[in-house]
């Protein structure tokens, strides 16, 4: 225990890579999380999110870089001496303790004296207090978890970090236990490092994003900020999704630069796109395109296209159409009309949006991934049951 | 799934000049022991042995004997004991067979269908050494005897040939079969527990056919096990000369342990004869479990 | 499985002959796993049986005169050397596992946990003796006691025995530690890291913990294997004697039938041990 690091402040990475062999699981990463935020590290799997937690954790030491809490220097420190907790992606709890003693291990190894009081204090803020006595296997996923959150939480570390503690949870479970994390943050104010690669789970839980792709982090913000303002392609269709186009910045109109995107001029403000001339690539939210039969007057921006699927799910109609460039984009509408448009594969529309909405990121090295966009042209499919696209008219 | 690339067991090793030497160190100091034991009470013995089986009789001094290297010793080991070495093996192949048919099912029901008996199960294959192996074997004999159960009833079904089992190559083989079964259950079983049922499961749904799931998944991913098994069971009977011992004849069922047995303890001047007998034997099992190994091994072994 | 797949349709009603054939089909191999450890028992029931009898001269056929006598149980050291030999196997095999389970243990550690030169030259050393015909074993070992160890005061006896059943231990010690370290889960000496417990601490609040079962079922074989050794124990004992070598010795006079109380009641006392301790073990387990 002498060499505990008594460390407070934010959480610092300083162009921290780690290689395995030639390849780099974090590469030159640099970030700071401000002390008693709720940070979400949100990317696919593999880009190297649990590899970055372990060296915080100090279970990897970085190949080059820095990692500091407020002005302590972890880097090369052992796990036992700094101030943070991990709960583990599968729990990792003591198979041959009783939930208690699991809680009670870190405040036994700090010689606390009331560490058995102290875990059944932590066991009733994950609302577990009566099974304090089990083992972890008599426990379901979901309470297995909550021990974990409990066994790390009763040390009250600066940093708590937490790798896709929800991943082996159903559904609903997780739903509950995400407002559950949340309420616990709130209540003891310690930093939080989440893992997932759940956007959804990253959006509603955190007060700061890090996308991470490729052991690099993208983009970070605020959530709100990420999803109306992505800076990267891979950030536009990660978080939520977009519909994209490549094209060529040709003038300006005012505040806006236009582009050339497969043959339709579109507008994006200047202040939303990333790249002022030369190749960029456009992007608008699918929820932010209204669908017209007829070509609507008075508003920013339109396009033709030809529609492809119709998915009715209540709240909204998914269209997936084809534009001119004959990339598939995809139209969240709202289901306000009373009368709603009746449409069906194969119908010339109109698209339109306001061009506020749009932005621009960089065409080079675009990377696209996997988006749902794609995907659900083929899961669709048989939901609508309408004729094949090649026998449209 | 990451947690299996982070891999090997070994907690992350810490940075600093203190740990790093220690960490050098400390699997020698732990290894040293057990290693120096081994080194001392295993191969300097069999290097030993192995001088003794080139010495040669002192002419006119009867049990006494000059280092040499005189391989007429395995010469004699070779032609006068051929079918000695023939017996070991093929007995002991034998009985391998019989105690791997029996085992399988044993070994698959405590691994899948035991659940909570699986304990008890394990208790009952071992505990009969507290008997003493000696004991069952001499049990043995007298329940296969002439006068015995077994050997009247396949009496009076006219189908045991010869009449007799006790001092005949059926009682030294049935012996061995039972006597070192344990050693054939216990791998299999150890491979089958880290089985995933789930995987037999899903096996089951793709082929619907039990067998055919059995065969293509079960008994492939008990493979190290069935052969640490076999190896456990076929090297010690093969060693063995107690069964023939107790239960077989005088002359048509001795095997190498025998002689080994007799030229240490009973024939005098017989001592670079016995070891030239164990070194062959070794030679022999360990060229067997070479081609073996080679054929269905994995490194899993070692 | 077929049974299973079978069960699924609740609407299909097989024919008694398939019903009977997929019950037996999914019982297979406990039917035939309980047949195994029958005929496991033939001859423990046989010496059971045998420590009964009333015979005159020797205890090899059943006397149709004398009915079944408690005598040879109410008397089990009556016969000169049953006891004193099974006094020796039980501190044979006392000492032997002990120092066995602890160098194997060590042993197992290292050639699990670290990366060092001489680490597979150490998996061959601990493999190759139970890839040694015991009679190979006992032949090599008395011929350096003989040769060598009698000259510095080792005479062939207690000690000799001690250290040959060591040595076959030893190795089965290793194979059964090793199987457990390997199994273990290594996120969970990294958990202990996490929560402040330095090498030291997670090595006895958590590895040695984890890998304690594996170590008793060490210790357990070992001392199995070694109070049955007897090709090796022949061979090294001298005129010390054993329990398997007493009663090798008096099968040809005539094995008292105290030999089978006392072979009987061991396998009794060996199962009630480690039926006690599961017991235990889950009672205190709680619920
Ligand atoms: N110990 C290791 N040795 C080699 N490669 C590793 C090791 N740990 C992780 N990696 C690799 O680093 C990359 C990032 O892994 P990880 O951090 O676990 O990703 P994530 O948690 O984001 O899914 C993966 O490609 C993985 O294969
Ligand atoms: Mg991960």
């Amino acid at each position: 225990m002498s060499g505990f690091r008594q460390a407070q402040g934010d959480l610092r990475l300083e162009s921290v890579t780690k290689a395995f062999g030639d390849f780099k699981a974090v590469d030159d990463l640099s970030l700071t999380v401000p002390r008693g935020s709720f940070f979400a590290l949100l990317g696919p799997s593999g880009c190297g999110k649990t590899t970055t937690l372990r060296m915080v954790a100090g279970l990897e030491q970085p190949t080059s870089g820095r990692i500091l809490i407020g002005d302590t220097d972890l880097t090369g420190s052992r796990p036992y001496e700094r101030p943070v907790n991990t709960v583990f992606q599968s729990y990792a709890l003591f198979p041959h303790l009783t939930i208690r003693d699991n809680v009670a291990f870190g405040p036994k190894r700090r010689g606390h004296k009331d560490a058995a009081t102290l875990a059944d204090e932590a066991l009733v803020l994950v609302q577990l207090p009566h099974l304090a006595g089990r083992k972890p296997t008599q426990l379901s996923g979901g309470q297995q978890q909550r021990v974990a959150v409990a066994r790390a939480l009763v040390n009250r570390p600066e940093v708590l970090l937490l790798d896709e503690p929800l991943g082996a949870l159903d559904l609903k479970l997780r739903r509950q236990m995400q407002v559950e994390l949340k309420r616990i943050q709130t209540e003891v104010g310690l930093t939080f490092i989440h893992v997932t690669h759940d956007q959804e789970e990253a959006m509603t839980m955190a007060d700061t994003v890090a996308v991470m792709n490729h052991g690099r982090i993208e983009q970070m913000g605020a959530p709100a900020r990420l999803y109306d303002l992505p800076s990267t392609a891979f950030v536009a269709n990660f978080v939520g999704q977009s519909n994209l186009g490549v094209g060529t910045i040709s003038g300006t109109d005012g505040d806006f630069l236009v582009a050339d995107v497969g043959g339709s001029r579109v507008k994006i403000p200047r202040s939303r796109s990333r790249v002022q001339q030369g190749p960029v690539m456009f992007g608008v939210r699918p929820e932010k395109v209204r669908i017209h039969r007829d070509r609507p007057t008075g508003v920013g921006s339109d396009m033709q296209a030809t529609v492809r699927d119709v998915s009715f799910t209540g709240v909204a109609t998914q269209y997936l159409v084809t534009v001119a460039s004959g990339a598939t984009w995809s139209v969240y509408e709202q289901n306000l009309d009373v009368e709603p448009i009746d449409l069906h594969p194969g119908d010339q529309v109109w698209l339109s949006w306001d061009p506020g909405h749009a932005f621009g990121v960089p065409a080079e090295g675009a990377e696209v991934p996997d988006g749902p966009v794609l995907a659900d042209v083929t899961i669709t499919e048989p939901h609508v049951g309408a004729a094949p696209i090649q026998d449209a008219p | 799934m990451s947690a299996v690339v982070h891999g090997p067991g070994a907690p992350a090793a810490p940075a600093g000049p203190d740990t790093a030497t220690r960490a050098k160190f400390l699997p020698y100091l732990l290894l040293l022991p057990g290693a120096l034991w081994l080194l001392i009470f295993f191969v300097i013995p069999l290097v030993q042995l192995f001088t003794v089986s080139l010495q040669s009789q002192f002419p006119g001094y009867p049990g006494y004997y000059y280092r040499d290297v005189n391989f007429k010793n395995y010469w004699a080991a070779l032609t006068e004991f051929a079918p000695h070495f023939g017996r070991s093996l093929l007995f002991a192949g034998i009985a391998t067979f019989f105690a791997f048919a029996l085992s399988y099912p044993l070994a698959y029901a405590m691994a899948f269908k035991a659940g909570r008996w699986r304990g008890l199960m394990m208790i009952c294959i071992i505990a009969p050494f507290f008997t003493s192996f000696i004991l069952r074997t001499i049990a043995w004999r007298q329940i296969l005897a002439d006068e015995g159960p077994v050997a009247k009833v396949l009496n009076t079904l006219h189908v045991l040939p010869g009449g007799h089992i006790t001092e005949t190559w059926m009682a030294v083989v049935a012996g061995l079969t039972y006597n070192f079964l344990p050693f054939m259950v216990l791998p299999i079983y150890a491979s089958l527990e880290r089985v995933d049922p789930r995987v037999i499961e899903a096996g089951g749904d793709l082929y619907a056919n039990g067998f055919t799931t059995f065969r293509t998944v079960t008994l492939p991913m008990s493979m190290p096990g069935v052969l640490a098994g076999t190896l456990l069971t076929f090297i010690p009977a093969a060693g063995d000369y107690v069964n023939a011992e107790l239960l077989g004849s005088d002359r048509s069922t001795k095997m190498v342990g025998n002689v080994i047995e007799s030229q240490f303890f009973k024939v005098p001047g017989g001592y670079p004869t016995a070891a030239a007998l164990s070194f062959t034997l070794m030679a022999l099992i360990l060229a067997m479990v070479f081609v073996y190994v080679r054929r269905f091994g994995t490194d899993e072994l070692v | 499985m077929s049974a299973v797949t079978q069960s699924r349709g609740s609407a299909y009603k097989p024919s008694t002959g398939k019903r009977i054939q997929a019950w037996l089909a999914d019982r297979f191999a406990m039917i035939a796993a309980v047949l195994v450890l029958l005929y496991l028992f033939v001859p423990v029931a046989y010496t059971f049986a045998f420590s009964f009898n009333n015979y005159k001269k020797s205890n090899i056929t059943w006397n149709p005169e004398g009915s079944p006598t408690l005598k040879h149980w109410k008397n089990p050291c009556g016969a000169p050397g049953v006891c004193d030999s099974l006094v020796k196997s039980l501190e044979i095999g006392a000492i032997a596992t002990l120092v066995a389970t602890i160098l194997g243990t060590l042993v197992a550690f290292a050639l699990v946990r670290y990366k060092f030169v001489g680490r597979g030259a150490g998996n061959v050393l601990t493999f190759v003796p139970m890839a040694t015909p015991e009679i190979v074993m006992g032949a090599s070992l008395l011929t350096i006691f003989v040769q060598g160890f009698s000259r510095v005061g080792l005479q062939l006896g207690f000690w000799t025995i001690v250290i040959a059943h060591i040595v076959f231990c030893l190795s089965f010690v290793v194979v059964t530690v090793k199987a457990r370290v390997q199994s273990m889960d290594p996120r969970l000496e990294e958990a202990a890291q996490d929560l402040y417990a330095g090498p030291t601490a997670t090595f006895w609040k958590v590895t040695f913990p984890l890998v304690l079962p594996g170590i008793v079922g060490a210790a357990m074989l070992s001392f199995s294997l070694s109070f049955d050794d007897f090709i090796i124990t022949n061979f090294v004992s001298g005129s010390e004697t054993t329990f398997p070598k007493f009663v090798y010795v008096s099968y040809l006079r005539g094995i008292p039938a105290q030999a089978n109380v006392v072979g009987f009641s061991m396998f009794v006392i060996a199962v009630s041990l480690v039926i006690l301790a599961q017991v235990i073990g889950n009672a205190r387990k709680p619920k």
